[in-house]
């Protein structure tokens, strides 16, 4: 059977409580998930208190706070902080988003931020996404075109360069990837919504000439059909994009082939 | 190839799954849109026999539209369950042993299921 | 190079992230295992078909008792069951279809079309036992 439990050495324990200091007048608590891998010891959710008064807006803003000025060996990744590079991606208030441009406003209550769901974790919020990216090799994102010596640009209509529109924005946050509940049971052999819906961009994409081939690839039990249209995937993703019906999209595909 | 690849290489040949997904997908369609239709017309068939009694039932089923969209409606049925069924088993059951014993022992309850109904339908229809 | 090769054991020591566990309900997810239970609940309501079929070939003492159990308590419930299980899961299943033709994924009409197949459900399911009620005279 598939484990809907935690592993033994998966489980959370209490962590440590750190105070605000006591002119903060808006105090919000962050619950915030631990893992130090040289201990030994399980997980834990240690506790924040953020004086919002001296905090940026964000959620990230208050994780850096926490990191420069209560706890420095916190462990997570951002960059950008802006959304658009796709490295704050956790588990925010019981669903993943990033939390550059997650107002802290947004929760009601306790702030509780975990790593990305059903992922090894390497150390604190910073998860191992080695399969995800091996499973994004797997389905060739390059352009595959049978003239490569043109010597021009490779021309689109208007048009054909709209079907490209609601995919190529996405940023592999993998925020719908780790939100599927099929993909915490599969994930390894099922590609997961980000993969899938960069396979359909590039299946889409009037330039490329090995979508047959891309087809083919994708005409598998696991790869694909492991998708039972759930949805949460379209729910969470931060940049308002619909790997749900980028999927539904491929399997209209392979049907027309049968 | 490197190590984080080999689940990949394996996604291909997961022992019990031969079918390529497409055609199970789509059978499941197919009898999906069948199944809506006749269902809806057994259960509209079976609120007119509330508090019949046998010899009611048998000339319901002495008509031949009615013992055709049964037999239609059944062979249907254990269809759709049977490959919906074997989904929800992939999806969960990951020992091989036990799937391929559990994927085996679904398609004799749909097997059963669909012959003794049949033989069913069949005898009813030819009884009177 | 693996990870393995770098820190000997580091794939035994990493946890795994929480997930069922720490995941809120979602809309989405909640109608989508339902309808899966409702075809596992329907699954085996075949069996009570398939039983009362063969009780009417057996004959009309065998019939006589199929219909009994029926209408016993516990054959309502079953009867009740099975039969909301279907509702839903026809409902659901409608949705299913039209998603499989492409339509209805935007996020707001995904709220909308789940709740009207909650609604179609219950009220589905209301109506076909009223009526069985007023053909059986109980009503
Ligand atoms: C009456 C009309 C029905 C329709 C329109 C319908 C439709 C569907 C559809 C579209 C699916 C695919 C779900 C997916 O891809 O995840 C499905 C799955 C399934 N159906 Fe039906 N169905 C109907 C009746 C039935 C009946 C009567 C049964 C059982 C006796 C049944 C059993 C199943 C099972 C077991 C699954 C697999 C569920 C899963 O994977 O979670 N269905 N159905
Ligand atoms: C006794 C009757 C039925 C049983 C036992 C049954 C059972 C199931 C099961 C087990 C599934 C698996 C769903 C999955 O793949 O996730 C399923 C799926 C489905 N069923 Fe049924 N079903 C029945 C009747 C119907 C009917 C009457 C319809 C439509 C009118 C229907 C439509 C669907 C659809 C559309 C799916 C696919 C949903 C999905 O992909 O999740 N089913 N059914
Ligand atoms: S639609 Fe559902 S099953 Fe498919 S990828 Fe999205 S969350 Fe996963
Ligand atoms: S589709 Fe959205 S949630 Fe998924 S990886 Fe891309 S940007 Fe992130
Ligand atoms: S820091 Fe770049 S997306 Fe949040």
């Amino acid at each position: 059977m598939v484990a809907f439990n935690l592993p033994k050495n998966s489980k959370i324990t209490n962590g440590v409580s750190h105070k605000a200091g006591s002119d903060a007048i808006r105090i919000k608590t962050f619950k915030v998930y631990r893992f130090d891998p040289d201990s030994g010891n399980n997980p834990r959710l240690d506790s924040f208190e953020v004086d919002l008064d001296k905090c940026g807006p964000m959620v990230l803003d208050a994780l850096l706070k926490i990191k420069n000025e209560m706890d420095t060996t916190l462990t997570f990744r951002r960059s950008c902080r802006e959304g658009v590079c796709g490295s704050c991606s956790f588990n925010i208030d019981g669903t993943n988003t990033l939390a550059c441009i997650k107002p802290i406003s947004d929760v009601k209550g306790d702030v509780k931020i975990y790593p990305l769901p059903h992922m090894p974790v390497i150390k604190d919020l910073v998860p191992d996404l080695s399969v995800p990216y091996a499973q994004y090799t797997s389905i060739k994102p390059w352009l595959s075109n049978n003239n490569p010596d043109e010597g021009t640009e490779r021309l689109q209509s208007p048009a054909e360069r709209a079907n490209l529109d609601g995919l190529w924005e996405c940023i592999l946050c993998f925020c719908c990837q780790t939100s599927c509940p099929s993909y915490w049971w599969n994930g390894d052999r099922y590609l997961g919504p980000a993969i899938l819906l960069q396979a359909y961009r590039w299946i889409v994409d009037s330039r490329d000439d090995a979508t047959e081939e891309r087809l083919d690839n994708l005409d598998d039990p696991f790869k694909l059909y492991r998708c039972h249209t759930i949805m949460n995937c379209t729910n969470a993703c931060p940049k308002g994009l619909n790997p749900g019906k980028a999927i539904a999209e491929i399997k209209r595909g392979l049907a027309k082939r049968l | 190839m490197s190590e984080i690849q080999k689940p990949l290489a394996q996604a291909s040949s997961v022992a019990g799954i031969k079918q390529g997904g497409a055609s199970h997908w789509w059978g499941q369609r197919l009898s999906a849109i069948v199944l809506a239709p006749l269902m809806l017309w057994f259960i509209f068939s079976a609120l007119g026999l509330v508090g019949a009694d046998h010899s009611a039932f048998v000339i319901w089923l002495s008509f031949p539209v009615n013992a055709l969209l049964m037999a239609l409606m059944v062979i249907t049925l254990f269809f759709h369950s049977q490959q919906g069924m074997k989904v929800i088993v992939e999806d969960y059951i990951q020992n091989v042993a036990v799937k391929l014993k559990t994927l085996m022992m679904l398609k004799v309850f749909a097997y059963i299921g669909v012959i003794s109904s049949l033989l069913a339908i069949f005898l009813l229809h030819f009884r009177s | 190079m693996s990870i393995e090769e770098i820190i000997p054991g580091a794939k035994s020591v990493r946890p795994l992230s929480p997930h069922l566990q720490i995941y809120s309900p979602q809309i989405t997810s909640v109608l989508s295992i339902l309808h899966r239970t409702t075809g596992v609940a329907l699954t085996f309501g075949t069996i009570f078909l398939v039983y009362w079929l063969l009780a009417a070939a057996h004959g009309p003492d065998a019939f006589e008792r199929a219909q009994i159990f029926m209408g016993s308590w516990i054959g309502q419930l079953v009867l009740l069951g099975v039969s909301f299980s279907f509702f839903y899961h026809l409902s659901n299943g409608v949705r299913h279809l039209i998603w499989d033709s492409g339509y209805c994924f935007e996020l707001s009409v995904l709220r909308v079309t789940g709740i009207a197949v909650v609604v179609s459900a219950f009220g589905l399911t209301i109506l076909t036992w009223i009526i069985a009620y007023i053909r059986a005279g109980l009503l």
